[in-house]
């Protein structure tokens, strides 16, 4: 019996840590451009002390002369930290990679390990074998050694990118860290911000279109993104035509700075001004949401959810502020809704708001589980919510003005969602745009004065479709794509101008003449609250308006459950099938 | 120097109010970026990180120490100029009525 010797190579090497946390340094990164925007805030307030002023001469010279420094410190550290927040998140992008690569090796050497014992195995067990038996044998080790010197190498590369990664990263931060040495890093250093705004197309120049600003903001490079981010957040959280995760982005710097300012002030209990306490308000209402978006998870995958701030600005419409804020993100989701909120909602109702619009999120997903959402709650419109010192604006509830101001920004809003999306890479969004109560008279505007891109809209608690809509039609889709929900005992549903009383708001879209699609919304609560709770109830989970809304933003329209319509005759009062019928409590499958 | 030496105390309390702002954001990103979280760096480099932490936390605080100096100097100069204004106001006002008691 001859012996024969086939060399089995040594195992791969162990695999190599590769630690950190790439979603910890985000925030990071996150962190330090809200510091460099609050120091670019400081560099352009020092910077020109006299804007607005009515003073000059040589007083006013000397304190212009003695803010001159600190604005330029405060521009040199806002340029630095800038430039070391996209070097943190260049070095998380890289991490994530690094982190994938020694995932795929982790897999590579289980498999290598596994020939290796096969291979042992079957060399020990080689007894009486031919020489083409041993010639496989020896083909076999000679593969698994070439495999293994390929996996060493490509290991050995991988510890030599961290290496070298981790190494920079020192040197970046090291560099920069004594005020000595940001001035001098700073030299050489611009802010290209101000001039890219000047761009032909850009936000605020003549003629800019939501389209012109997505064709401008698609041809900046990250870098030139990153500066207006940072430079010029309320333009970019706030402008249509900008993709959600920016806006979000920006609109999360100005929230934070936002905070930073007035949680300081309200810490050091100094009196605050109305309005200050005002902005806070809707400031905390704006982070809460968000909070709660994050701490949701997909009713399918279990998953967090990804929130989006689309809309931040606390001082819009004399401080009722406007907001709007996403579960899950409109630019990529297959099924998308935009909800708009009406009578009695402003910046400060965005909490519950985004309560309303993850309930919608869920069901949704639910309806469908192969399909992608994102639901909006926009409140980005002057809705009639002021009663007492700080306006009155609740009285306009009684006619259309603020709808038709609102209904212009929501098509505008809508027209900036339909833009940013990549259809190539996504697909076309299935967009349901849904107005509930004064909302819904604003959505019928926006979609007969505006025309909006949307495949289905939903009117639910509707006190009137708008001004110019006679007809599910008149909203620029096919009646099939109007639907309509009202609870028999929301009173506000009763103020349309059907009939032989009614508000001046429009057509009560449940009505049979309408045409529009009629869904069940009954609660099976319904009137044992206030006159007013009926109209509060249409997101609630677990009820017959949730379960339809889902469905239908989902685009199972074939599982909505319809109802009858009302009639409302010119010679008596409304007349509901509806009341008749015993609401259901259906299950929406969710915890909230 | 021209010599027209003018002051606005109107415009000295706005301004004051303005570094009172970037005073307060400044004190917060202060301690924004000391509770930055840096544990996302691995253990090479998170030493440095949490230097660079510390030492950005001290810049912004210089920068919300010169704020609030320019706050209070403005808020102490409108104030003088006022307390001024009113002296002067009641010193005359005094006199008038002293030479106005001397017609009677």
């Amino acid at each position: 019996m001859t012996t024969v010797t086939i060399a089995i190579p040594a195992d791969a090497v162990a695999v190599a840590e590769v630690p950190g946390d790439v979603a910890a340094l985000q925030g990071f990164a996150a962190d330090l451009l809200t510091v460099s925007s609050g120091l670019d805030d400081l560099a352009t307030f020092a910077g020109d002390v006299l804007s607005g002023d009515r003073w000059d001469g040589d007083a006013a010279e000397a304190y212009r002369r003695a803010a001159v420094g600190t604005a330029d410190a405060a521009d040199d550290r806002s340029l630095v930290l800038r430039k070391v927040a996209g070097q943190v998140e260049d070095y998380a992008t890289g991490l994530a990679d690094r982190q994938r690569r020694r995932t795929d090796l982790v897999e590579r050497r289980s498999t290598l390990v596994s020939g290796r014992q096969d291979l042992l195995a079957d060399v020990n067990a080689a007894v009486d074998v031919s020489d083409a038996e041993i010639d496989a044998l020896e083909q076999r080790a000679e593969q698994l050694r070439v495999s293994i010197a390929t996996f060493d190498q490509d290991h050995a590369t991988l510890v030599s990118d961290c290496q070298t990664a981790d190494e920079q990263m020192v040197q970046h931060l090291q560099a920069v860290d004594t005020a000595g040495e940001v001035t001098q890093s700073a030299v050489g250093l611009t802010d290209p911000a101000d001039a890219l705004l000047q761009r032909p197309g850009a936000p605020g120049t003549d003629g800019a279109t939501v389209q012109s600003v997505h064709d401008w903001w698609t041809s900046l490079d990250e870098a030139q993104q990153q500066a207006l981010i940072a430079a010029h957040p309320q333009i970019i959280g706030n402008t249509d035509g900008i993709p959600t995760a920016a806006r979000d982005e920006a609109n999360r710097i100005s929230l934070a700075l936002d905070l930073d300012r007035l949680e300081t002030r309200e810490d050091s209990g100094e009196p605050m001004s109305f309005a200050e306490r005002r902005h806070l308000e809707r400031a905390q209402a704006a982070q809460t949401a968000l909070d709660n978006v994050a701490a949701r998870e997909d009713p399918v995958t279990g998953e967090a959810l990804d929130g989006y701030l689309s809309l931040y600005d606390p001082t819009a419409f004399d401080g009722d502020g406007a907001v709007a804020v996403s579960v899950g993100n409109p630019d990529t989701a297959q099924n998308v809704s935009v909800s708009v909120p009406g009578m009695l909602n402003d910046g400060a109702s965005i909490e519950g708001g985004t309560e309303s619009v993850g309930n919608l999120y869920s069901t949704a997903r639910l309806a469908d589980p192969d399909q992608s959402v994102a639901s909006t709650m926009w409140i980005g419109y002057d809705a009639p919510s002021n009663f007492g010192l700080h306006g009155l604006d609740t009285l306009q509830v009684i006619d259309e003005g603020l709808a038709d101001a609102g209904g212009d920004r929501l098509a505008d809003f809508l027209d900036g969602m339909r833009t940013v999306r990549d259809e190539d890479a996504h697909g076309r969004a299935n967009l349901t745009v849904i107005g509930h109560s004064y909302g819904s008279t604003t959505v019928g505007n926006a979609a007969t004065d505006h025309g909006i891109p949307a495949d289905d809209v939903v009117l639910i608690g509707s006190p009137g479709a708008g001004h110019a809509a006679d007809h599910a039609t008149d909203l620029g889709l096919p009646a099939d794509q109007v639907w309509a929900g009202s609870a028999s005992e929301d009173a506000v549903s009763h103020l349309a101008r059907n009939g032989w009383v009614g508000t001046g708001l429009g057509l009560d879209p449940t009505d049979e003449d309408f045409g529009a699609q009629r869904f069940q919304a009954e609660n099976v609560q319904r009137g044992t609250h206030d006159w007013i709770w009926d109209h509060n109830q249409y997101y609630e989970p677990d009820t017959e308006s949730l379960y339809n809304m889902g469905q239908i933003v989902a685009g199972t329209h074939d599982q909505v459950l319809t109802a009858e319509h009302r009639h409302d005759p010119w010679y008596g009062p409304m007349q509901d099938p509806e009341e008749d019928r015993r609401p259901n409590e259906i299950p929406t499958g969710f915890e909230p | 120097m021209s010599g027209y030496w003018s002051v606005d105390p109107g415009a000295l309390i706005t301004a004051s109010y303005d570094w009172r702002d970037h005073a307060d954001t400044l004190e917060g990103l202060s301690r924004r970026l000391r509770s930055a979280d840096v544990s996302g760096f691995p253990p090479g480099v998170s030493g440095a990180a949490t230097t660079f932490r510390q030492q950005w936390a001290g810049m912004v605080d210089s920068l919300e120490a010169t704020s609030r100096d320019f706050e209070s100097r403005m808020l102490d100069a409108h104030a003088a100029y006022v307390d001024s204004d009113v002296r002067s106001q009641e010193a005359f006002q005094e006199w008038l009525l002293q030479m106005g008691e001397g017609e009677r």
